[in-house]
């Protein structure tokens, strides 16, 4: 029996402050898993996520809205929201430069070729973070593209030193 | 090689409809899952609501129970919760616009066909408000019934769901 839920492609960054998937999203399926394992940071800092339209444009433009929940071990649980940002700035943070250490996040994008649709995603990470110590903690997000635009791949960038990942892009067919 | 998740109904609406019912739960798997996407209601401030069906036909007894965080992006996050419900709510007040893609989730379903255990689900989803504020819904809920479930069943408090939403059901190989 065919399953539904098929390999499109991955990319590697190895050491690098900015990668890209690009031709990730086709119309031949409307929901999308993203798998980003073992994201090995230089230094604890954000790995920020940003939509690439079929131009082949990054899209930098402030129309980007997330929240998220830090489920952290240690510590107050901490809600973060922004609007009119210009990235998913929350997609992971780690601290992968301890022994150990890495960030993990599983997405959902949905409509993203969709160009009567803004392109939304649910994202949740497991990962470690510096607080005096390094702890775990956990990320349960949302976000949103608000631009109707045909969008066909992703762009990562660190807002602080350099990844090292491999990211897959998985059909939900 | 073969794949894991495994289609087994869906629907894509071709015009606007009352509500969505997919099934095809059986002992086959024992853990389901829904996507929805492009879920837009034809009337302002609608909650997309499921109940679990059996036979095909809606359970509408008092037996839901769900806990979410709600997230938003605009302001403090809230809890929300209730029991002996006779509906799921999956969503909040939602806008009705047809160009910004509504509402989005991802459920699993676990235990549904075992008549001797509860069937539960969780459940991560974003929409946009009437104002574009975007939400989204973590969490889960119960059916606080030792029933045997084969589906679900998607519907707005009022209206209808905008034709081009596509809803499906896959079950997870054992």
């Amino acid at each position: 029996m065919v399953g539904s839920l098929e390999f499109i492609k991955s990319a590697t960054g190895s050491s690098v402050s900015s990668f890209s998937i690009t031709d990730c999203f086709t119309d031949k399926y409307d929901v999308y898993k993203v798998v980003a394992d073992d994201i090995v940071t230089s230094t604890e800092a954000f790995l920020e996520l940003r939509f690439i339209n079929s131009s082949g444009t990054i899209i930098t433009t402030s129309d980007y809205d997330f929240a998220d929940l830090f489920l952290k071990a240690n510590t107050t649980f901490v809600e973060r929201k922004v609007t009119n940002d210009d990235s998913i700035f929350d997609f992971n943070l780690s601290i992968g430069s301890v022994s150990g250490g890495a960030g993990n996040t599983i997405a959902y994008i949905f409509n993203p070729t969709n160009a009567s649709s803004y392109t939304f995603l649910t994202f949740q990470a497991g990962s470690v973070y510096d607080d005096s110590g390094t702890f775990g903690f956990g990320q349960k997000g949302i976000g949103v593209l608000k631009q109707a635009s045909d969008i066909t791949g992703l762009h990562f960038l660190t807002n602080t030193g350099t990844v090292t990942s491999t990211i897959s892009v998985y059909g939900v067919k | 090689m073969a794949g894991s998740l495994i289609e087994i109904s869906s629907n894509t609406l071709g015009s606007d409809t009352s509500s969505v019912t997919l099934t095809g739960i059986d002992s086959t798997f024992d853990v389901y899952k829904f996507t929805l996407n492009n879920v837009i209601p034809d009337t302002a401030d609608a909650d997309l609501q499921f109940r679990f069906t059996e036979s095909g036909s809606p359970n509408t007894t008092s037996n839901y129970d769900n806990a979410y965080k709600s997230l938003r992006s605009d302001t403090t996050f809230s809890n929300s919760s209730a029991t002996n419900n006779d509906k799921i709510n999956l969503t909040g007040s939602m806008e009705n616009d047809s160009n910004t893609g509504g509402q989005n989730s991802i459920l699993y379903v676990f235990n549904a066909n075992n008549s001797s255990e509860f069937t539960f689900a969780t459940l991560e989803n974003v929409f946009l408000a009437e104002d574009g504020t975007m939400l989204g819904n973590q969490g889960g809920f119960v059916l606080t019934q030792t029933t045997t479930v084969d589906g679900g069943q998607f519907f707005f408090d009022s209206g209808n769901i905008r034709s081009g939403a596509r809803f499906v059901l896959y079950g997870l190989r054992k």
